[in-house]
């Protein structure tokens, strides 16, 4: 048992060094972006006061751990071991593995309800669209009856909540401002 | 004329009462801080009488401080940033089926510390004053430098290195927007949207909430709470066989409460981070004595906080700046005139924080066990609704839909972290932090000109003691490291 937790351990060390390997490339490209920006920075009253001085000490120890980072990484065969993760896992099978799947699909529905939905419609629409396809997708065993019901009650309840009570402006506006301003 | 008897009026009681409830429920929706609570009921209070709306918006503050804690720990997403310390102790309880005693346990560390914070703000206003005055910018940096490293060789495990970067880079993007001296744009990109840096209420629930709804409905089956919700309330000797952490929080708390500006948020992480030294466990597996340093810290910080805010009329929180701004709308101006503008205001103040930390316990007790049962629902019904509530939590502070496509991108960004093995938590730590530390960091620079590194450092012994506290965590992350 022992022996298996240990074999695991390892197994995630050497793999996490390959993923150490890329961050701290991109750390370290990142980092001296930072510093060069900080340099142009004007200093009309000397470094004491200049605007680039944080961002050049933060960016100068950025670099320095960053580059920590990559020799501890390369010294664990970091590179090696990210070369050969990508050998051992196809892009097919990438996409057919469940959590990824599941992970990109999540991630394209919050991207489409965010960009694509809200701020066009009433906010309460926008959420019912998001809810049902989200819930269709992840609570299957829900039934469809509950999902429309869930979906229609949710978006009303917190458009009712935060328009009359708390006053607010939603995202996309409100269906509850239109009640607004027929009452008016 | 106001008295401290007057606070207890039953009336009073009823609005403390109401008031803590509604500071609950707002503090346990992820992104809706007791800061937007208070701006938001700012202007429902404008009808109410001075005694009514002090009344009600510090319970609804304290109630909010505690709520924070409740999506934190049967979430895994922080209701409000001072709650991540919480976070992190708690939810491993909470998937453990301890939900119920851990939000007891987080509960009696609210009052106690805030009981603790109102004795102090009561009893000691010129000792701890005076404390106050002796931080000027240069000891201010180097505290809000120590959070950040504190909190990065913390949250890291076995590679403080990754925590501080995460720190770091979240300093770097707190630099985002229009500088406080010159006025020069930096990172901004020509872009207007950028001018005044990204929105901190964004960022959190990018970093904890939508990052936390993806990973988690990424499970092909995702974890549920147990729905046994089992023993609440710690019994006393229970709770108090922490004590050295209580009186350690309380402490750190109320001296980083009194300090303008560096808030609740800070002292949760630093009292956390000193627990998990002195007792040498690991809070992060789940342990109640790191909910008990957080919570504690969190809210013995709103007594200190109201200090200088009430007796100097600087705020020492974003949340005692909106009741200062409350305050000022029902024509009582704070500062060292308070007492004869409007006598006895003070010790009605005091009264109003004693009935609301009763209020919030009870409350907070009474709905402990449908708070469990609640978010014991299964993930794929609760979290796409928690998207929704995460998406108004965003857009609510400035009315701009920039804020949540920032909040998106936040939780790409550490969803990616996440996978590669970077904490988040310092990040949003050097997030609050950053701004202030540059402001002070270059005022004390210019102070500085002329003098030689050895003046400097023999004129703040202060500073001296925090510089070496600052290289001490250095050292001693990279020593835990081998």
């Amino acid at each position: 048992m022992d022996n298996q937790i240990d074999k695991n351990e390892l197994y995630e060390k050497n793999s996490m060094a390959g993923i150490d390997f890329v961050s701290s490339i991109v750390l370290i490209a990142f980092s001296l972006g930072i510093i060069l920006w900080s340099l142009k920075m004007p200093r009309p009253g000397g470094w004491s006061s200049a605007p680039g001085l944080l961002p050049l000490f933060l960016g100068a120890c950025i670099l320095f751990m960053s580059l920590s980072m990559l020799i501890s990484s390369i010294r664990n065969e970091g590179f090696s071991r990210l070369i050969t993760k990508f050998q051992g896992f196809p892009l097919s099978q990438t996409i057919s593995d469940t959590k990824k799947r599941r992970l990109l699909e999540i991630t394209l529905l919050i991207a489409l309800y965010i960009f694509g939905l809200l701020g066009r419609m009433p906010f309460e629409l926008a959420s019912f669209i998001y809810l049902v396809s989200t819930l269709s997708f992840f609570w299957r065993k829900g039934g469809w009856k509950k999902i429309i019901l869930l979906s229609i009650l949710v978006p009303l309840g917190m458009g009712a909540l935060f328009k009359i009570v708390f006053v607010v402006i939603m995202p996309g506006g409100s269906i509850f401002d239109q009640l607004f301003y027929l009452k008016k | 004329m106001y008295t401290f008897s007057l606070a207890f009026s039953p009336f009073l009681l009823v609005v403390a009462a109401c008031g803590s409830l509604l500071g609950i429920i707002w503090g346990a929706m992820p992104g809706l801080s007791p800061v937007m609570a208070m701006a938001l009921l700012l202007g429902l209070t404008y009808k109410m009488g001075i005694p009514v709306a002090i009344t009600f918006l510090l319970s609804c503050f304290v109630g909010a401080n505690y709520g924070g804690s409740i999506s934190a720990i049967t979430m895994n997403i922080p209701g409000t940033p001072d709650s991540v310390p919480t976070q992190m102790a708690g939810f491993p309880l909470a998937k453990r089926g301890q939900a119920g005693l851990a939000l007891g346990t987080a509960l009696t560390g609210c009052t106690v510390g805030s009981w603790f914070g109102t004795f102090a703000l009561i009893a000691m206003v010129p000792i701890l004053l005076d404390i106050a005055l002796r931080f000027t910018s240069w000891e201010m940096a180097l505290l809000f430098l120590w959070a950040v490293s504190l909190g990065g060789a913390l949250t890291a495990g076995e590679s403080p290195i990754k925590g501080w970067i995460s720190g770091w880079i979240g300093l770097l993007i707190a630099l985002i927007g229009r500088e406080e001296i010159y006025g020069y744009e930096r990172f901004t990109f020509g872009s207007m949207h950028l001018l005044l840096g990204l929105s901190l209420v964004a960022s959190v629930i990018g970093t904890f909430g939508i990052v936390e709804i993806i990973d988690s409905l990424s499970e092909p089956i995702p974890y549920r709470l147990p729905e046994k919700v089992g023993k609440i309330a710690p019994l006393p000797r229970e709770f108090f066989r922490y004590w050295r952490s209580i009186i350690r929080s309380n402490i750190v708390g109320l001296l980083i409460g009194i300090l303008p500006a560096a808030g609740a948020t800070m002292s949760a992480f630093v009292s956390y981070g000193m627990g998990e030294r002195a007792t040498r466990k690991k809070f992060s597996d789940g342990d109640l004595e790191g909910i008990v340093c957080s919570e504690v810290a969190g809210n013995s910080n709103i007594g200190g906080a109201l200090l200088p805010t009430l007796v100097l009329g600087i705020p020492g929180s974003a949340g005692t700046a909106m009741f200062m701004a409350a305050l000022n709308l029902h024509g009582v101006i704070v500062g060292p005139m308070i007492e004869r503008e409007q006598p006895g205001i003070l010790y009605f103040i005091y009264g109003c924080l004693f009935i609301a930390n009763f209020a919030m316990y009870f409350i907070g007790l009474a709905i402990i066990k449908p708070t469990v049962r609640l978010f014991s629902l299964p993930r794929e019904i609760l979290f796409p609704i928690i998207t929704l509530i995460c998406v108004t939590g965003a857009y609510l502070e400035n009315s701009d839909m920039f804020d949540v496509y920032v909040m998106f991108g936040f939780g790409i960004l550490a969803l990616i972290m996440r996978k590669t093995g970077f904490p988040v938590a310092p990040m949003v730590l050097g997030i609050i932090l950053g701004d202030m530390l540059d402001g002070n960091l270059r005022r004390a620079f210019v102070t500085f000109e002329g003098m030689t590194i050895w003046q400097i450092l023999s004129s703040r012994p202060i500073g001296m003691v925090l510089i070496i506290i600052l290289l001490f965590t250095f050292i001693r992350g990279l020593y835990k490291k081998k």
